[in-house]
């Protein structure tokens, strides 16, 4: 009984927001700021960057809500992949920005050897977290970005697949079987930097 | 079941993202198979490192949204009284005592500013700045949003941040500054009407003719308020009551409205009094820069 009344208050904070309900803005942000963070860090790599996109996804997300969709639509739309997807796009888009505006080459802002190097040589006086989640990263950035997003959604964000695929808008079976080629990938990319920590 | 087919649904299955009957057959397979239960610990170890990379957002993409998502309002403890504080992506709207419920705020938010505003949390700078207002310390220039008042009211209540802390001013200097010297009573009216009181110091604007003055939230508070400021209050009621309207220097040959800064140094023996703009321009005083009480009308 209990979670029944849990569950309708999360399906219907899209529509509370759409009605102005008090401190529904205030749920919705507070609920997925961090995750959304979390996941534009990781896809641009610059904290201020994922700031801006965070923001203007939630911003645009409120407008929406509030503005162009009606309540019908609210009630129907699935709240964490579609917030997901909007800052996806617009990380996309500020990195293509970025890209062709920026001075430095592409595989500087990109894939960054210089900050591998940095995070290595700190991972090397970090305590254990740390320094598994520097090596994380590292072996993220060996990725390329299409299949990076897929692991961040679905380990970091743990994400299911149905929903994955709601966000990157591509078909379950698909996401599954990118996941797991990835995850071997992946695997080997975590091998190769923990000997070379070891070293 | 196959190693190669297990391995593939391995990850649906730590989530239990599967058909029951897939979910059984893996579980049998992995009962014999140790490789395989050993892929399946290490994608949970993959897992787990990956959720060590969850950050949170800085407390400054909250704040931004609250300021840009229409007119909000908030209660604030100050050291004056629980405070309703209005606001917007423009700053500050209003600020009123609490003494009214949520639903009378709202409604007369509503009647001065035009929207309805919705109650929510208050970005930590503007709470802060009220509290200090309040509080008398020195305050921090927080943005407002008068735009739903008129040019000249939004002109004059401006003015009032250029009166110091500690110091009051005459309405009829503020009349001047605003550049209509004749509209003292407007002044007043502005005054009165202030929708940002303390942030925007009415309290630090006093009647022309001498003493402390009517404040909208009572007079008794003002006095408070200015005390709080540290401005010779007593002082300045006594000086309305003897007609002193500036203080004279006799080493300098200036002379300020008793309040400022340049008039509270002045060593006692050189202090005039002075009962009018005449009486100083006669005895050959210029006006102070800073409180610049020429032109005063009397």
């Amino acid at each position: 009984m209990r979670s029944e009344v849990a569950v309708e208050n999360a399906d219907n904070l899209a529509v509370a927001v759409h009605r102005s309900i008090d401190g529904a803005i205030e749920r919705l942000v507070r609920l997925y700021q961090d995750a959304l963070f979390s996941y534009a860090l990781r896809l641009l790599r610059d904290r201020f960057d994922a700031q801006e996109v965070v923001q203007d996804a939630l911003l645009r997300a409120i407008r929406a809500l509030t503005l162009r969709y009606d309540e019908e639509r609210c009630k129907d739309l699935d709240l964490r992949p579609w917030l997901f997807r909007i800052t996806r796009n617009l990380a996309y888009n500020w990195r293509r920005a970025r890209r062709y505006s920026a001075e430095v080459p592409l595989t500087e802002t990109n894939d960054s050897p210089g900050q591998s190097f940095q995070s290595q040589a700190a991972a090397e006086r970090m305590p254990d977290d740390l320094e598994q989640q520097a090596s994380m990263q590292m072996a993220l950035d060996r990725l390329s970005s299409g299949v990076r997003e897929l692991i961040l959604l679905r380990f970091m964000e743990e994400m299911s697949y149905a929903e994955i695929a709601a966000v990157v808008n591509s078909s379950e079976s698909s996401v599954r079987g990118r996941v797991f080629r990835t995850l071997r990938k992946l695997r080997r990319a975590l091998e190769k930097i923990g000997v070379r920590n070891a070293m | 079941m196959r190693c190669n087919a297990v391995l593939e649904k391995l990850d649906a299955f730590r989530t239990g993202e599967l058909r029951r009957r897939e979910l059984e057959e893996i579980t049998a397979h992995l009962a014999s198979c140790g490789s395989c239960l050993q892929e399946l610990a290490e994608i949970q170890r993959i897992a787990t490192r990956a959720r060590g990379m969850r950050t949170s957002a800085p407390e400054a993409v909250f704040e931004r949204i609250l300021m840009s998502t229409g007119d909000r309002y908030a209660e604030v403890e100050t050291d004056l009284g629980r405070m309703w504080v209005g606001f917007n992506a423009r700053g500050i709207t209003m600020v009123h005592p609490r003494a009214q419920e949520a639903e009378a705020f709202e409604d007369s938010y509503e009647k001065r500013i035009g929207r309805r505003p919705l109650r929510s949390a208050i970005p930590k700078s503007y709470a802060r700045s009220l509290q200090r207002a309040a509080a008398g310390t020195l305050p921090v220039d927080t943005p407002v949003d008068l735009s739903s008042l008129s040019a000249f009211e939004q002109k004059v209540l401006l003015l009032l941040r250029r009166i110091p802390r500690g110091e009051v001013r005459p309405y009829a200097w503020l009349a001047r500054e605003a550049g209509r010297p004749q509209a003292v009573r407007a002044v007043g009216n502005a005054m009165a009407r202030n929708p940002i009181p303390l942030l925007l110091p009415c309290h630090r604007v006093v009647p022309t003719a001498g003493g402390i003055g009517n404040y909208a939230f009572g007079s008794a508070l003002k006095r408070e308020l200015l005390r709080r400021e540290e401005a010779p209050v007593d002082e300045i009621e006594q000086l309305g009551h003897a007609g002193v309207r500036y203080v004279g220097c006799r080493s300098t040959n200036i002379y300020c409205f008793p309040t400022c800064h340049d008039a509270r140094r002045m060593r006692p023996e050189n202090r005039v009094p002075l009962r009018s703009v005449q009486e100083a321009d006669a005895a050959g005083y210029r006006p102070c820069r800073h409180c610049k009480p020429l032109a005063v009308a009397s």
